[in-house]
């Protein structure tokens, strides 16, 4: 039997009226983000030299989870957009989880630069203003306009993920009470609900919409160009701003079933996350598995085909070199492994697509790391030729990040619902309509 | 349930289509539409009662749009101006990369200017004396207007309360 918006909105307000459930998953990440924080201490304390990035591997896994985060992140609002855009009904339920996949993997992501610096201290250095030093950002770096794309990215998403909200904490404000229904309140920003109101708001969600998908597909081309534009072997392509793109929307949709999968039984939203809408995610998650197959082939198939002695050797070091454990790990969980559970329709249930995502997640973290490392232990002559291999600190920061993103999500659900109540009851308005 | 504010009336409606009435009601006893406030815990676009007003967000976005893009573009080329390095007879300017900077900054400027205007024109952030009740949370529709003449006031209460019997 249908829902009335009535029970939905009842169903979907428990998880923050009712928040106790949820604490000690809370307490137990709270501790891990916490293990993560004392090693980057430990790092800042000590030195850089803790890690394991070296000459000629400056890069590491710092900048291959920054690499990673940011490509998470493209799931949430790259996708919420499309589909608000095209007025897909089934993106309903699954639009503010993805959006706040996006805000938090950019906080997480961002923060590497700034472990990676070692001195996280001088961080201001890397943001445009008159100093005494007379130094100002060279604007010809890939790295400043790394700092512009992700600071527009950022505030774009966030306001993309507060607007929709606004109306929800005003349901919250009217349902709590005490210092809470204040809270919301203020939150709220005084919204009442008048037509002119709606009106606004879905005419700036519309604009949103517009903006953010030419800013979220440029952030990750900039991300690719932090490699393109340097003459390093296998990274000097021009395919790489699209084979980024690519490789972020496919890493952000398994992270975004990954957390539909957790949200739906931990806050019991079975009923509104629907298989239908991880049958729809897993047609995409294929199609993106497929596209990430075609770039990748095309990647190394152009560079074996032009045979210059260095990229050669940085394409064979990841084919069949010592990394080439690795490579065909990576091979399998994003597309060997998940392309027939998505593919064969009775393979691509709720378990199905999220074994796929899970893999995917795994694949393409491993991808990160592969374009990095390799290329940089390849450069050139062999007398620049190094290796690498991380440290307990790269590992449990990295680990840590994983927590965190769960953490804040958890947090997330507690303050807000992570299903957007007014969207959903138009949405039944207009089936019954 | 009918109520009164200190100038105003309003009716609590359970459904668009007795919201309906209640809107119609108040044109038919002469209030103006622009004075007839819906209030709802969903958009309700799809009814003759929604606004249908000009909207003008998307122009004042292209103008944020434009002043972010000159902004960025400026940012970048005086400050290399300002601080110019030795580039061996290239240009010191550069538009290729200065484009990427004033694209950004484009873009995060038409991004400012729509939550800007958002908050300007819905209105939020201000003490605007809407009528309100906790009840439109809870799936009801209010529907009102804010100050009542009161050579009308007995009229308008009287058709209101009629509203509040149908939907009964």
């Amino acid at each position: 039997m249908a829902k009335t918006a009535e029970q939905m909105q009842r169903d979907l307000l428990r998880p923050v009226l009712d928040s106790r459930r949820l604490t000690p998953a809370l307490v137990g990440l709270a501790l891990l983000v916490l293990a993560g924080f004392s090693a980057w201490m430990y790092q800042a304390y000590t030195g850089i030299g803790v890690a394991g990035i070296n000459r000629p591997v400056f890069w590491g896994f710092y900048i291959t989870n920054f690499v990673f985060w940011i490509g998470i992140s493209h799931a949430g609002t790259l996708i919420s957009a499309i589909l608000r855009l095209s007025n897909a009904t089934w993106r309903r339920p699954i639009t503010r989880c993805a959006e706040v996949i996006t805000v938090f993997a950019l906080l997480i992501g961002a923060m590497f630069p700034l472990i990676h610096l070692g001195r996280p201290w001088l961080a201001f250095w890397l943001a445009p203003y008159p100093n005494q030093r007379g130094l100002w950002p060279n604007y010809r770096s890939p790295l400043v306009w790394d700092f512009f794309a992700i600071n527009t990215y950022l505030i774009g998403s966030l306001i993309f993920l507060i607007l929709p909200i606004i109306p929800d904490c005003a349901l919250l404000r009217d349902h709590l009470s005490g210092w809470r229904s204040k809270l919301y309140g203020m939150l709220c920003l005084g919204w009442r609900g008048t037509q002119k109101q709606w009106r606004q708001l879905e005419t700036a969600m519309h604009i949103m919409a517009i903006l953010i998908i030419p800013v979220a597909v440029s952030v990750h081309t900039i991300v690719s160009w932090d490699f393109a534009m340097t003459p390093v072997p296998m990274w000097h392509s021009t395919i790489f701003a699209p084979y980024f793109v690519v490789g972020a929307i496919f890493s952000g949709i398994a992270a975004l079933i990954i957390a539909m999968v957790f949200l739906r039984s931990s806050l019991h939203l079975e009923e509104y996350l629907t298989p239908q809408c991880f049958d729809n995610l897993g047609k995409l998650l294929l199609v993106m598995s497929l596209l990430w197959f075609y770039f990748i082939f095309a990647e190394r198939l152009t560079t074996w085909y032009g045979n210059q002695t260095s990229e050669v050797a940085a394409l064979w070091l990841t084919v069949r070199g010592s990394y080439r454990h690795l490579f065909w790990v990576m091979v399998g969980c994003n597309f060997v492994f998940p392309f027939p559970l998505l593919a064969i329709k009775r393979l691509r249930t709720i378990t199905g697509t999220f074994l796929a995502s899970v893999t995917v997640v795994i694949g393409m973290w491993i991808e990160r790391y592969l374009i990095i490392v390799p290329s940089l232990a390849r450069k050139f002559l062999p007398y620049a030729w190094g290796s690498y291999r991380p440290t307990w600190v790269e590992i449990t920061i990295t680990g840590a990040t994983f927590c965190t993103m769960a953490l804040l999500y958890l947090l997330f659900s507690k303050l807000v619902p992570v299903v957007s109540v007014w969207e959903l009851k138009e949405g039944l308005r207009e089936e019954v309509r | 349930m009918v109520m009164n504010s200190e100038n105003g009336i309003y009716v609590l409606c359970s459904a668009p289509d007795s919201t309906e009435r209640a809107v119609n009601a108040l044109l038919s006893a002469g209030m103006p539409r622009s004075k007839i406030v819906v209030i709802s815990s969903e958009p309700l676009e799809q009814y003759g009662f929604a606004e249908f007003g000009k909207v003008r967000m998307p122009w004042l976005v292209a103008c944020g749009a434009i002043v972010g893009g000159i902004g960025g573009f400026l940012l970048a080329s005086l400050t290399q101006k300002s601080y110019a390095i030795a580039t061996g007879g290239m240009p010191v300017v550069t538009l290729w990369t200065d484009g990427i900077i004033t694209y950004e900054l484009a873009m995060l400027g038409a991004i400012l200017t729509t939550s800007v205007v958002f908050l300007l024109t819905a209105p939020l952030l201000h003490r605007n004396h809407l009528p309100y009740d906790p009840q439109v949370s809870k799936g009801k529709v209010l529907v009102g207007i804010n100050s009542v003449p009161d050579a009308l006031r007995n009229q308008i209460t009287q058709r209101l309360k009629e509203i509040g019997e149908i939907r009964q």
